[in-house]
């Protein structure tokens, strides 16, 4: 989408807005590309599906290491 | 984001909780079970190194800062999650917190920990598939450039 675009529906300012995608890029969680004269847009949910699968195998592991506790404890 | 900051497990174990305080608070009985080898004793304050000892991981190395420890009741440190890759310098990454408590229950100890401060930590980059996708990204990126500057060079309004 280009930021004209993304500004009509917004009650912030166009240079509010490319703040925001910047920010966003900053994060990877959006990319622009030129198109003609003007900036286009996305959004990227890649980088959030990796984290939360990289949080996922966090919570894995503290099970697992919790099921070594138990067994470690009551032994 | 908050599901997304913190990880919190809750565990029954039947055993007293002055047993369960030792195989936490005690390092090598805490490496035991979590499988790692540590280098120094849990003391409030203390930076500990060890290795991870499970197999295919013994590269990992693990490094935690005991932030607190209260006798049977409480134990807290800080340290880098899933760092990984040991080409990687985390040193500059903000550290999670994990906190254990334990309580007294019925049939023995219950025990809590929760681990906090993912905000902030780039996890996504810590995935291995994940780096095969930004290369997949980055080549997609570039496709589209050649696309939109072959298609718009020369191309005046």
């Amino acid at each position: 989408m280009s930021i004209a675009h993304l500004t009509r529906d917004a009650s912030v300012t166009r240079q509010a807005v490319t703040k925001h995608l910047h920010v966003l890029a900053h994060a990877g969680l959006a990319r622009s590309a030129r198109l003609g004269r003007e900036s286009v847009w996305e959004l990227r949910p890649e980088p959030l599906d990796a984290a939360r699968h990289c949080l996922d195998g966090i919570s894995a592991q503290w099970d697992a290491a919790l099921d070594r506790l138990k067994i470690f404890v009551e032994g | 984001m908050n599901d997304q900051d913190r990880i919190e497990k809750r565990i029954l174990l039947r055993a007293p909780r002055a047993r369960v305080w030792q195989a936490l608070a005690n390092a090598e009985e805490f490496g035991q079970w979590f499988g790692v080898k540590l280098s120094g004793p849990f003391t409030p304050g203390a930076r500990l190194r060890g290795q991870v000892t499970h197999k295919g991981y013994e590269h990992v190395a693990f490094e935690i800062t005991i932030e607190r420890m209260e006798p049977e009741r409480l134990l807290a440190w800080r340290g880098h999650p899933h760092a990984i890759d040991p080409q990687a310098d985390y040193s500059a990454e903000p550290t999670t917190l994990v906190v254990f408590e334990l309580a007294d229950a019925p049939d023995g100890t219950l025990l809590t920990v929760v681990e906090s401060g993912f905000e902030g930590i780039p996890l996504s980059r810590r995935l291995e598939a994940y780096r095969g996708n930004e290369q997949g990204w980055a080549m997609q990126m570039k496709a589209i450039e050649r696309y939109i500057s072959e298609k718009y060079v020369g191309e005046k309004p």
